[in-house]
């Protein structure tokens, strides 16, 4: 699913390498978490997954498919069809509502449009399904602003909207850390089961070590990153 | 469709500072437009004022004097032209008709002319348009006087109501020619052109009035009453000026030539039409100068809306980088400022247009009033259409100026803002 080899990434030609990874693989439906503290690089391995960025050096992988070489406009193409995102807060556009919010992944990407259309009939009905399963009340959240929801609600609503159009993987960046522990292990437990139900990858990144025995698989970025210069990496 | 969708939501949710920007834009079109408007409507006026006339005679001066003031009433002569040499350029042969003019006074700030039967008959504004009156008839007894459509609406004079005429120029502080009033004979259909703003009297009655007068003031101890002046004989020795129409177009140079070479005293002569193009290319400098401060109120609206789509960038990092997340390519993110600005823009300009026509049609009774322009209220010319195409290019031109900002941003930024 994910290969990284020889990887070897720096924000700048005459800065020290911010990430320097011999190898990473990730199976197919794998839920790995990647832990590491502050700056220690876990978002540029986000931007180099999502292809934002591509490495000096080495090679990053998705789906039999070299990201590293790919045309920018190729890997933002990609990355709208196989890749699914969650932040730690801000996910959702504050002028959309909460449908189009979840939908949002659909207008910039066919592939992902014609599966929830194949699996609910119309992207709406898609992203209403999400959000249900997510246990998200449409009929009473619906009308309101989203900045209107609570952290949590946020949170499921992002997690929805990465699954739309079921990407093989779903990236998630410290999701949990602005929920307090009831909702945190809530949201987890949803998380689990929908990226199960869609057969998708987990990669999910923290800080918060309380969280990993949940996982297949735990990575510490400090085990396998061997550039040393990591203040301000993130 | 994504990009446009987006953009307009996006403005949506930002409809306040969107209004003002739309407003300002709006404000800079209307002012384009109404500049245009006048423009164009002076110019038609302007070469309107005058047709079918071949040729104007005055005492020798400047072509632009001549014309400003036997035309357009504006200044004055700096000499008369004597009875005598009107006559004999009258009688040339190849001269068909004759309009003289006698100026200098005044009725409430409205210019007299002294005049005959045919400044009636022979008098073209407009493409050929002969004058009509609206009410009455033409001047026939000796103190008739028929009234511009203008001053008879101004002043609020009707048929048959007395009017004193005042020596010299100017709304008030002049001598009067009180013992000797007018009547209202006749009210002329508006000509939109110097017409509608003049008293006209017959040459005998400036003569009639000026009787007893000599050097500008009244002759102390002299009174001619009004019934007395009609049994004299009134012809008069001098005019301010005369309109010519020849017999066929082709003489104009000849005659023209001939009048300026006439040697009982210095005259000059102009072709109308080279003296209004002449009068109109001086009158360019203040239309090229309306025209640059209108393009600089436009660029200024333009840029008041690239500057508030670049100082919300600020806040929006976060809105792009979610957008990257779920796929939006860089070029997309400036893609939907573009957008924004050709939104605003564009909503811009359909105010600006509703603004403008509704000025118009407040400003159109207030400008036909005061400055005898008649504004007409058309739907927008090819040319309003184009201005207003290039309007919509330079706002998509100066919404690069945020989207390139955000094209580096985003890029920059990549999914997660970096602060």
């Amino acid at each position: 699913m994910i290969e990284l080899s020889d990887l070897l990434f720096r924000w700048r030609a005459d800065d020290p390498p911010i990430l320097d990874i011999a190898g990473l693989g990730v199976e197919q439906g794998e839920r790995l978490f990647v832990k590491g503290p502050s700056g220690s690089g876990k978002t540029t391995l986000l931007n180099l997954l999502g292809g934002v960025v591509t490495p000096q050096r080495g090679s990053v992988s998705l789906l039999d498919t070299e990201m590293s070489t790919m045309s920018g406009a190729r890997r933002d193409a990609f990355r709208a069809d196989h890749v699914g995102f969650i932040f730690q807060m801000f996910n959702l556009v504050p002028y959309l509502n909460l449908v189009d919010n979840v939908a949002l992944p659909c207008r910039f990407s066919t592939v992902r449009r014609e599966r929830a259309i194949e699996r609910s009939g119309s992207v709406e009905d898609e992203a209403i399904r999400l959000m249900r399963q997510m246990t998200l009340d449409i009929a009473a959240l619906g009308g309101r602003a989203v900045a209107q929801l609570s952290m949590g609600q946020q949170q499921r609503a992002a997690a929805a909207r990465s699954l739309i159009g079921a990407p093989e993987l779903i990236i998630a960046d410290e999701p949990t850390s602005s929920l307090d522990a009831e909702s945190r292990g809530a949201f987890l437990d949803l998380l689990f089961a929908e990226v199960a139900a869609a057969g998708a990858t987990l990669v999910f990144v923290s800080h918060d070590a309380s969280l990993e025995a949940a996982f297949d698989r735990v990575v510490a970025l400090s085990d396998i990153n061997r550039a040393d210069a990591q203040i301000g990496a993130d | 469709m994504a990009i446009l969708s987006l953009s307009a939501k996006s403005l949506l949710n930002r409809r306040a500072t969107a209004a003002l920007t739309i407003f300002t834009i709006a404000i800079s079109v209307a002012l384009v437009l109404g500049v245009e408007k006048v423009r164009t409507e002076a110019k038609a006026s302007f070469a309107n004022t005058i047709s079918g006339t071949d040729l104007i005679v005055g005492a020798r001066s400047g072509s632009t004097q001549l014309l400003l003031y036997s035309v357009f009433r504006i200044g004055n002569a700096t000499n008369n032209v004597s009875w005598r040499s009107y006559q004999k350029i009258a009688d040339h042969p190849e001269v068909a008709w004759t309009i003289p003019m006698s100026l200098g006074d005044s009725h409430r700030g409205f210019r007299v002319l002294g005049t005959t039967q045919a400044y009636f008959e022979h008098y073209r504004f407009g493409g050929k348009r002969q004058l009509a009156l609206e009410q009455g008839e033409r001047f026939d007894d000796l103190f008739d006087a028929v009234l511009g459509a203008d001053v008879a609406r101004t002043l609020g004079y009707q048929l048959d109501d007395p009017i004193v005429v005042a020596h010299g120029l100017g709304r008030e502080g002049f001598s009067q020619h009180d013992d000797k009033p007018f009547r209202v004979a006749g009210i002329l259909a508006k000509t939109g052109t110097p017409v509608d703003r003049t008293v006209h009297v017959s040459l005998e009655a400036i003569e009639a009035i000026h009787i007893d007068w000599r050097s500008g003031s009244k002759v102390p101890g002299l009174t001619v009453s009004a019934d007395e002046v009609r049994e004299m004989e009134l012809r008069p020795t001098q005019i301010t000026a005369f309109l010519v129409g020849l017999n066929s177009r082709l003489g104009a140079f000849r005659v023209q030539r001939f009048v300026n070479e006439y040697r009982g005293e210095p005259l000059l002569a102009i072709l109308p039409g080279v003296a209004l193009a002449e009068l109109w290319a001086l009158m360019g400098t203040a239309e090229t100068a309306l025209a640059a401060i209108s393009i600089c109120v436009v660029a200024a609206g333009l840029l008041g809306m690239a500057t508030m789509l670049l100082a919300g960038l600020s806040e929006r990092r976060r809105e792009m980088a979610i957008l990257r997340s779920v796929g939006a390519r860089p070029a997309h993110v400036a893609g939907m400022l573009v957008a924004e600005s050709v939104f605003l823009t564009a909503a811009g300009i359909v105010v600006g247009v509703i603004l403008a026509y509704g000025a118009l049609l407040i400003a159109q009774p207030i400008v036909d009033a005061r400055f005898g322009l008649f504004l007409s209220i058309s739907a927008p010319s090819s040319r309003d259409l184009t201005v207003l195409a290039a309007i919509l290019v330079a706002g998509a031109i100066a919404g690069l100026i945020p989207a390139i900002q955000a094209y580096r941003r985003s890029l920059a930024d990549g999914l997660v803002v970096r602060n």
